[in-house]
């Protein structure tokens, strides 16, 4: 990520685009000097690199590059730079604070002229037995460009160039107000990504895709007001949104005019951005691991997959623990171990959402009195200290060919009885003011249009004027 | 029955369908099929059900444990009282403005001795919350805890930079009765104002000397912390319990060589501007020019003349020399100088050997010189922004401004520093401008909006 005047982005037709490096032979020849410098100041101090990186800037700026761009490069590479505080034989802030102090007492506060300033600077030199050159030496050491580059970690420049790419997208979203990302993930994947969002302090809304899911991601804030307020942790989380098998991403930005613009961003310009990968988790707990051993050595013809993508329940991602497959028929698995009784009560209510899949539930015996598997429309085996792979054979046999009733969500949308109490008291209202009304409550203007119908009203238009148009309670 | 919880900065209306709230005071969630609002409206949503005679259960604010023990006699004066009487009659909530220098610190430390509740402290910087707790430990027996400044402590009292708060916000929100925001007119800002937002303390005061803002955003002070309850202005103290001051402009010619490079450079930024067609009467145009100069090499090169032509003019040799004059005559008096430029201060320091502060100083050299310029061991200090605001330098009875930006804030904030009452004598501020170079202009804009 970089600082926020860096950013190269341009804004049309209420997109706005950064302005990625497409990884030229120009911008990797610019990128191998800038990494070459820093390389070769190590071991000198701070302000000759700085100095070096100017000249870069001067001579490239010239041919055409946007001093942004290279300074941009040279932030990724500082962060990859140690600098440590030149030595010194006395603590320079001692020194310091010493002169200074010498200076008070014996000038009233200050040294006026060179005969001053000399007969100071000796005998505080004398006191801490060294030069005043040496003293001098320790005045300075206290600032920024007498640190000594003691270190820096290489990186190729086609590298550093798809590093700069993720960084600029990263900074432009800064500025966002939500993300939305389409993506096809593994199981592993959605997991970690989800759990970061978490971390973050962030929330999500999931929608089920015909190839993968999107999630809406924003915070708790979010629909009070407008807010770039989780901008920045959007940025963070863009790395887990690319590691995905397959991505696209839309974010709402605020650019610099104050206008809210949309950026995108998908898996086609894959090849400019540093290739991610998210670390494999181990499983979850030891029933799983063993199930899955267990599994295989029955060696039947239904392949086993853990982790598999995630599900969507309701508004939430559901990721099953394994998932079965034959003949083009998917089945899930879901282990349920001895948890706490919110933990459970909380899974179980996202399984009830989960209405149009093949589910197994497998849980603990310990749960078996619980009343809460009642209404739960899954097969369900209670195990004690280890679960069977026999008897899931059984259960996936069971469910082999069976047809899940396709219940749709969509178009199945809750009214809150605020909103039913303010549409019941309409006989006629513009529709424009009915429809910032349904938006305050969150419904999108394309549902407004259902509910209104549902609820009876029709939609006059008097005249061409969109202004004009009417909501009117069928008599 | 309904529940209100805290969650992340908003409050959560749990088991609530509808039907009690005016429109537009919560708001549905879909993501979680519930009602939401920020936190600052709990205390309004606690009035209405307690108004209406609903019954609920409040779970939203986590004070813990704690105990503030008042240990002195606030000794207010008159004025003081006022303000904190008129801020008690208005529930606890609302805006103080009293001029800097006549104890606004006081008036809040009364308020949190009338409460003795967990409360927050917002300050601009770092210096100020060494000086709050200070101030604190004077008057009270309580732990306090920093936020901000590579710390973040949750006590019963807990004092925060604006900066902090508003990256913790989320944290910060639901753990205090109090919230006192000092220096308040920076807190509506686009983004600090979501500490005031996202914060459910019910209790909440505002200190400052200036509330006005030019984007005019002080209006939203009402809901963010309240109205103003208290306000009197500079000219009702001067002489009582501000000491008086003088103003003393010393004006530095250019040399000749600065003089001509000044030319060349100006006439080199005005040579684009109008070759571009950009009527500059604001810093909006420049800001323009700065956006556009990305990949116009013209562009940069203007900028870049328009820096150096502003830099020579700030800085000019001759200011230097000006200083050493003013320091002459002031010598073992306590004297702050201030320039906007880092570079100079650093050149001052060697020069003169006066201890410097700014941001990069370490903390470490800051606490030293700030702690031996407090008792008298250290008697100068040059500075670029850091010690703008609010900082208490007792004593000090010289300033001298080296060059500065021209706002109003900082003029009058500059000026307060200096304005602290003592034994009879008369302050002085000296202002050290070049003459014929845009500076002037800006020299005169700033006292004009300070006095006038």
């Amino acid at each position: 990520m970089l600082p926020s005047p860096l950013l190269i982005a341009r804004v049309s037709r209420g997109v706005i685009f950064p302005k990625y490096s497409m990884l030229s032979e120009d911008d990797v020849k610019l990128a191998s000097e800038i990494i070459d410098t820093f390389k070769s100041s190590v071991g000198g101090r701070r302000g000759e690199l700085e100095d070096a990186l100017q000249r870069i800037e001067n001579k490239y700026f010239r041919v055409g590059f946007d001093y942004r761009f290279i300074r941009g490069l040279a932030h990724i590479l500082m962060r990859r730079t140690v600098f440590k505080k030149p030595k010194t034989k006395v603590d320079p802030v001692k020194a310091r604070f010493e002169l200074f102090l010498r200076a008070a007492n014996s000038y009233g506060g200050f040294v006026l002229n060179e005969e001053e300033r000399n007969s100071v600077l000796r005998e505080v030199a004398e006191k801490f037995g060294m030069t005043v050159d040496e003293l001098i030496e320790c005045f300075n050491a206290v600032y920024e460009d007498e640190e000594i580059v003691a270190d820096f970690q290489d990186i190729d420049p086609v590298s550093l160039l798809r590093q700069y790419n993720l960084s600029i997208a990263q900074t432009l979203l800064f500025k966002a107000l939500n993300v939305v990302a389409d993506v096809k993930v593994s199981g592993t994947n959605a997991k970690i990504l989800l759990f970061n969002a978490k971390r973050l302090g962030l929330m999500y809304f999931a929608e089920k895709l015909p190839d993968g899911v999107r999630l809406t991601i924003d915070g708790p804030a979010s629909i009070l007001k407008q807010t770039e307020r989780y901008g920045t942790r959007l940025a963070k989380l863009l790395p887990y949104l690319i590691a995905a098998e397959r991505w696209r991403i839309r974010a709402k930005v605020k650019s610099r005019s104050g206008r809210v613009c949309t950026f995108y961003m998908d898996d086609f310009k894959r090849r400019l951005f540093p290739q991610i990968e998210m670390t494999y988790e181990p499983y979850d707990s030891e029933v799983e691991e063993l199930f899955y051993r267990r599994f295989k050595r029955l060696g039947i013809d239904w392949s086993i997959v853990r982790e598999p993508e995630p599900l969507v329940a309701g508004n939430m991602i559901f990721i099953p623990d394994f998932a079965f497959e034959r003949d083009g028929e998917k089945i899930y698995l879901e282990i349920i171990g001895f948890w706490t009784k919110e933990y459970i009560e909380k899974k179980l209510r996202k399984l009830k959402l989960l209405r149009d899949v093949k589910l197994i539930i497998a849980a603990n015996e310990e749960l078996y009195c619980s009343k809460v598997f009642k209404d739960v429309p899954h097969e369900v085996i209670f195990f004690r200290n280890r679960l069977s792979a026999a008897e899931v054979y059984i259960r996936l046999k069971k469910l082999m060919g069976k047809t899940v009733k396709k219940a749709s969500f969509k178009g199945e949308i809750r009214i809150p009885e605020e909103l039913k109490e303010y549409l019941s008291s309409i006989k006629e209202e513009p529709l424009s003011k009915v429809m910032e009304i349904m938006e305050k409550f969150g419904i999108t203007s394309k549902d407004a249009m259902n509910i209104l119908k549902r609820m009876g009203f029709e939609i006059v238009w008097r005249t061409l004027d969109a202004d004009d148009v009417i909501v009117r309670r069928k008599s | 029955m309904i529940e209100l919880v805290y969650d992340r900065g908003t409050v959560l209306l749990k088991g609530y369908n509808g039907g009690i709230f005016p429109p537009g005071m919560l708001r549905y969630d879909h993501r979680v099929n519930g009602y939401r609002c920020l936190a600052y409206k709990y205390y309004s949503i606690v009035k209405y059900l307690k108004h209406r005679g609903i019954k609920f259960r409040d779970y939203v604010l986590d004070l813990g444990y704690c105990t503030i023990r008042r240990i002195r006699d606030f000794n207010l004066r008159g004025y003081q009282r006022e303000a904190l009487s008129s801020w008690l009659k208005n529930g606890c909530r609302g805006v103080i403005v009293l001029p800097t220098g006549t104890g606004k610190t006081r008036v809040a430390l009364a308020a949190i001795g009338e409460i003795l509740k967990p409360t927050l402290v917002v300050v601009p910087t770092i210096e100020l919350m060494e000086q709050w707790r200070r101030a604190i430990l004077r008057y009270f027996k309580a732990s306090i805890g920093f936020y901000g400044g590579g710390r973040k402590e949750i006590k019963c009292i807990t004092i925060a930079t604006y900066d902090s708060a508003y990256i913790n916000a989320e944290i910060l929100g639901n753990r205090f009765m109090l919230a006192i925001f000092d220096e308040v007119h920076h807190l509506p800002s686009p983004g600090y104002r979501q500490i005031a937002e996202l914060l459910a303390a019910p209790l909440r005061m505002g200190l400052t000397a200036t509330p006005e803002r030019e984007d005019q955003a002080h209006l939203d002070l009402n809901y963010l912390v309240g109205p103003i309850v208290y306000r009197r202005k500079v000219v009702e103290f001067s002489g009582k319990y501000l000491a008086d001051f003088d103003v003393v402009t010393v004006r530095v010619k250019l040399s000749d060589v600065e003089r001509m490079l000044y030319e060349e450079y100006m006439g080199k930024f005005r040579k684009y501007v109008e070759s571009r067609g950009i009527k500059f009467k604001s810093i909006e145009d420049f800001r323009k020019i700065i956006l556009e100069s990305g990949l116009d090499v013209e562009a940069r090169e203007a900028l870049l003349a328009w820096h150096e032509a502003r830099k020579i003019a700030f800085n000019a040799e001759g200011k230097i020399e000006a200083l050493r004059e003013i320091l002459s005559k002031h010598r073992g008096d306590k004297i702050i100088i201030f320039t906007d430029n880092n570079e100079i201060v650093r050149r001052i320091s060697r020069e003169f050997l006066i201890p410097e502060i700014t941001h990069k100083t370490s903390d470490k050299e800051r606490r030293m010189v700030m702690e031996a310029f407090r008792r008298g061991a250290l008697k100068t200090i040059v500075t670029s922004r850091v010690l703008e605001e609010g900082i208490d330098v007792p004593d000090a009875s010289v300033a001298v401004i080296l060059s500065g930006t021209g706002s109003r804030r900082e003029f009058i904030q500059r000026l307060g520093r200096i304005l602290r009452p003592k034994g009879g004598k008369r302050a002085v501020l000296y202002e050290v401008v070049t003459s014929k170079t845009k500076e002037v202009s800006t020299a005169r804009r700033r006292k004009k909006e300070a006095l006038g």
